[in-house]
């Protein structure tokens, strides 16, 4: 998997800058500086998974800024057009809002990408009392695409068991 | 090798737990590396 700053700066509305190998950053109109990119999974399967991240270092928050999707748009395009790849996250729940966070990549998801040649996985995990949303995003025609899903959905099923509160 | 052989395999509750938290750690030490680089990249 390799993601050229180059290619993506040809359609991306803020100037990305690579960071590491799949990892940039970008400054907004108002100033907030993200970073955004993948890093390999070694934990759901041996190759071809990657986790995605997006984030604000400062914590800041501006107005809405249609362009913060649209530069993610643009890199998980270009992600979903090399090989064929399984994209996973893990909502943050250091400040409560992994719901919201959720609610963005499903928003996304049908406002954005082409949800229609897509398939995205969502579910909430309760983990030591933690709620947080997991996810999965591949396109419909990656060849092991049932079976992807399946152990994806096995896996987030099993993760809580060991957590549920028990009968008094 | 099958395509099976791509998924890790975790065999008890204790194992899905820990394999889930490995994915919640790995991105706390993933934001903390990416953090480092922007700032030495900033300076």
């Amino acid at each position: 998997m390799i993601l050229s700053a180059d290619i993506l700066n040809l359609r991306s509305p803020y100037k990305l800058t690579p960071l590491g190998e799949l990892t940039f950053r970008f400054v907004t109109d108002q100033q907030i500086h993200y970073t955004v990119g993948f890093y390999k999974d070694t934990i759901f399967m041996d190759n071809g998974a990657y986790h995605f991240f997006i984030d604000n270092s400062e914590n800041e928050h501006g107005s809405y800024d249609p362009k913060i999707l649209e530069v993610v748009t643009v890199i998980l395009e270009e992600f979903f057009s090399q090989e064929p790849t399984v994209m996973l996250y893990i909502c943050d729940s250091i400040d409560k809002r992994q719901a919201a966070r959720d609610r963005l990549y499903h928003l996304w998801f049908y406002d954005y990408a082409r949800s229609h040649e897509m398939t995205l996985y969502s579910d909430s995990v309760t983990f030591k009392q933690v709620s947080y949303y997991a996810g999965i995003l591949m396109r419909h025609d990656h060849p092991l695409h049932d079976m992807i899903l399946s152990y994806y959905q096995d896996f987030l099923k099993h993760v809580p068991q060991l957590y549920t509160p028990r009968d008094k | 090798m099958t395509a099976q052989d791509n998924f890790k395999r975790y065999d008890s509750p204790e194992q899905y737990a820990e394999a889930f938290q490995q994915m919640i750690d790995a991105r706390e030490r993933w934001r903390e590396q990416v953090r480092e680089q922007e700032a030495k990249s900033a300076r």
